[in-house]
Parts: structure tokens; sequence; C-alpha cells
């Protein structure tokens, strides 16, 4: 995967309250239909060192094969959780969101 | 269920990271399809401009025109041009007012990025100096096609490395 944060395939629209809120500056509203997103390694520290608390370490990550290792440091001690989970699937419901690990293949 | 105004499918994309850490859009966008309804292409018209859309139409668009005060039909065929511009050529018996009106769009479209008036004395419509400024990135557009009641828009560039 390329550096940065990739948009492989998306789909949304804009109806026309939307459109009509997003040119009077009134707001916004997008229904996204579809969406394929790639974030590499670096852009997922790059994203990171935004949460880092002013003039502290910012946590890092390492992601490798269905694995994601990220580090941080709090009052001089250091954390780690390492996600040896495979991968995660995002479910939607009227429950609320749910963050399951393994991937489609069951890993 | 009313009609999309603006309808984005098949995007691919880059977002720049280190932008968005600091809360600001860089998108470049590598191909995709846009399509408009007559209602999202009238709403993103300048309203500085005395044009209507009266409808979307295989091939031509058909606006209405104030012209100081009297309301005209107008009947527009889009072209792609090889700058990735979008010529908007007047049709009918109308073309034998195109100097009049264009001067007419000259004079409301001072100082609007993205659209003027091109060679030829048409109207040019160029949509990625429209985007620019919002972070919004485009290719040249590689197709356009009207049909009834919406416009299509096609994007296929290169590969955008991040």
């Amino acid at each position: 995967m390329p550096d940065g944060i990739k948009i492989n395939d998306a789909a949304f629209e804009i109806t026309p309250g939307g459109l009509e809120a997003l040119m009077s500056h009134q707001g916004a509203e997008v229904r996204v239909t579809r969406l394929d997103l790639s974030v590499s390694p670096e852009a997922l520290n790059v994203l990171l060192r935004r949460l880092a608390p002013e003039g502290g370490p910012a946590p890092t990550a390492q992601v490798s094969d269905g694995r994601l290792q990220v580090s941080s440091q709090r009052e001089g001690k250091a954390v780690e959780l390492d996600l040896q989970v495979g991968g995660f699937q995002l479910r939607l419901s009227p429950e609320g969101i749910r963050l399951v690990s393994g991937g489609p293949d069951g890993v | 269920m009313a009609l999309p105004a603006i309808q984005v499918a098949g995007l691919t994309a880059t977002v720049d990271a280190e932008e968005l850490a600091e809360r600001r859009l860089r998108l470049h966008i590598r191909s995709g399809v846009l399509m408009l309804s007559e209602f999202g292409l009238a709403r993103l018209l300048p309203p500085s401009l005395p044009l209507q859309v009266d409808r979307i139409a295989p091939a031509r668009l058909l606006l209405r025109v104030d012209f100081r005060g009297r309301i005209m039909s107008v009947e527009v065929r889009p072209r792609l041009l090889s700058t990735g511009r979008i010529r908007l050529e007047l049709g009918g018996l109308v073309g034998l007012f195109a100097p009049v009106l264009i001067g007419l769009f000259r004079e409301r479209l001072a100082g609007k990025p993205g659209l003027d008036v091109g060679e030829d004395n048409q109207l040019e419509l160029d949509l990625a100096e429209i985007l620019r400024p919002l972070g919004i990135y485009l290719p040249p557009p590689t197709g356009l096609q009207l049909a009834d009641g919406y416009l299509q828009i096609l994007f296929d560039g290169p590969e955008v490395p991040v």
C-alpha cells in the first residue's frame, strides 16, 4: 500500500436540501453509500501525533500482517497495546457501533 | 424520495494526512463519476449569473436567461475540450444573440474562478479551478454526458503519489 490515506472506492450523495444548506453555509448533509479506505502506517502515525498532549511524546503505531501495535508514554511510563487479532469488522446496528476482532476470512 | 442533487460514484482519491492532522482537507481525486441533477446544477451556478436551469436533456441544456428584464430560452450544448474545460456553446436561434449574451456573462463573471469567456467567445467552465480553493484537486474530465434530468462528468486521471 502506498503511503498516505487512500480512498480505493467511495460513493456518496448530497440531497437537494443538503446542497442548499451547504451553499448557504447553513451546514451540510452527505449520505455515504460506499467506502473503502486505506491508511498507511506512516499516515496513521501522522494522525496519532495530533492526539499527543502539548509538549508530550506522540503515540506511535506499527502495522504488520494481522497485527497493530500502539506505543505511548504516560507520566514517563511506557504503555503498549499489541493487537494480534488479524483484523477488525465494524458493525453498525440500532444498538450502536460494534468493533469485532477477526477479518472476513475468520482469522 | 427526491433525486440527489449531487451523486459521486467509483471515487478513488488520496487524502493528505499531514493536512488532515491540521484539520484541513487536501483531496487529490484520481477517478470517479460525478452526476448533477437539474437542481444540483442550478444551485452550483453563481447567483450573479442571470441564468436558470430549465431542463437537462440528452446532449443539451435548456436554460432561461434574464436579458435586461426579458426572459429568453437558451439551448446550450456542453462540450468537453482537450484542455479539460467544459465549453457551453449557445445553440439555436439564440446563437445569433451570442455576442450580446456573452458580453452580459463577461460582465457578471468578473472575478469568479473557473467560469469565464474563452476562445471563440463562448462560456467556459473549469471545475478543477472552482474546487481547488476547497482543497479538492481534480484531474481533467475524460467524459461528459447529458441525459434526461442529469449531467454526468467522468474523471480518470493518473495515479497521484501521496
